[in-house]
């Protein structure tokens, strides 16, 4: 009986000894894992955001308003920006959607150049609807804003505005 | 009838002789490591309603935009020079208020973004995020009974507790407060305890039978 319990000791222990090695094996991993993690370089914040297809040809900004369906304030903004003199603002104009839906909010106006392209509204990913973005000649993004109010869009089209605080 | 409170739990309230009419609001305080922030919310569209209804809409400038399929609005009223913000959803709303003009949606849409906001019929519920180190606290629930009295819903640790044991009714322990205002009239309120809610009611006239009942039988419960 006492050599049963003996050996179920020493088994006992084996078995702690293996599971502290198991554990040791585990925790180096999530280490390795951590220090990978770290060593990825984070996109964004130092990161200039630039969209070759907004690179103008001339030397002038593109203003770019960014959509999505089922908004009704983006309609608004869209027409808004369809209602504005060709030429007034200082740049070209443009709205970028990922459907053809918000294509008729701006029917008619040709100064708009309308963009329809779900994936580049993904990687251009403004935060809210309706957004405008200004990018440089160069294609650059230079600010972005989310624009509440036809007020506002006149404003933003107008006027240089600091680097806003959703724009990375 | 349960309904969801702000802060996930849930509210029930029964033994009233006469139904609430509307829904509930609630007022809870997010605490974070960049201060505190008051967040109101409500059904969907009350603010709007509250503020024609008090004819100060007219003079804001109201400014809308879409974000994550709800609705961020902001009511920028020159007057205070301070600016409402609204996240709209389908059922209710979650707004507060921001000093200054011209405030930023992305303002707001930093303070929002620390919680998972899920908006049911019984209620919104802002869930803070895994990592935002936001917490919520000091939630309180109002209604009112038409033409009877408010009701004020507490959790029981964030009042404190009347003096002396209160009369035994079916809601709990009951106190009754009486004052005399300057014009002789008296304004009486109710105040309801028992293991989770301190409740109070503020009657609208004061020897209004319908009063005594209501503070006799109310009885509010949050888990």
């Amino acid at each position: 009986m006492q050599n049963v319990i003996n050996s179920l000791a020493v088994f006992a222990f084996l078995g702690v000894v293996v599971a502290l090695f198991a554990i040791s094996a585990l925790l180096r991993t999530v280490r390795e894992l951590q220090q990978a993690a770290l060593a990825v370089p984070v996109p964004g914040a130092s990161a200039v955001r630039r969209v070759t297809r907004f690179a103008s040809g001339d030397e002038r900004p593109t203003f770019v308003l960014v959509v999505t369906d089922q908004c009704p304030s983006c309609e608004q903004r869209a027409a808004r920006l369809a209602a504005i003199a060709p030429g007034l603002p200082a740049g070209h104009l443009s709205m970028l959607s990922a459907g053809p839906d918000p294509l008729r909010w701006i029917e008619g106006a040709g100064h708009i150049q309308a963009v329809v392209d779900a994936e580049l509204l993904g990687s251009v990913a403004v935060g809210a609807t309706p957004s405008l973005v200004k990018y440089a000649p160069d294609g650059t993004e230079e600010w972005r804003r989310v624009v509440g109010s036809d007020q506002d869009l006149d404003r933003l089209l107008g006027a240089d505005v600091p680097e806003s605080s959703n724009a990375r | 009838m349960p309904a969801r409170t702000p802060d996930g739990r849930t509210l029930t309230v029964e033994g009233s002789p006469q139904p609430f009419t509307m829904g509930w609001s609630y007022m809870v305080w997010a605490r974070g490591d960049g201060g505190s922030l008051r967040f109101h919310t409500a059904a969907a569209g009350a603010r709007e309603l509250i503020s024609r209804h008090l004819g100060e809409y007219g003079r804001f400038t109201v400014r809308e935009v879409s974000w994550n399929g709800a609705r961020l609005v902001s009511h920028e009223d020159p007057e205070n020079g301070g600016t409402t913000m609204l996240w709209i959803g389908p059922h209710h709303e979650v707004y507060t208020f921001i000093p200054g003009v011209n405030v930023p949606f992305e303002a707001f849409m930093g303070h929002l973004a620390g919680f998972d906001i899920q908006d049911a019929p019984d209620g919104v519920v802002l869930a803070p995020r895994l990592g935002a180190r936001v917490r919520l606290g000091n939630m309180l629930a109002v209604n009112t009974l038409d033409g009877v009295c408010s009701v004020q819903v507490n959790p029981v640790g964030d009042l404190p507790r009347p003096g002396g044991t209160g009369k035994r009714v079916r809601g709990g322990a009951l106190w009754k407060l009486d004052e005399r205002r300057a014009d002789g009239r008296v304004l009486r309120s109710a105040i309801v305890v028992n293991e989770t809610t301190t409740t109070t009611l503020i009657a609208r006239e004061a020897d209004d039978p319908r009063f005594a009942a209501v503070a006799d039988s109310i009885t509010c419960g949050l888990n």
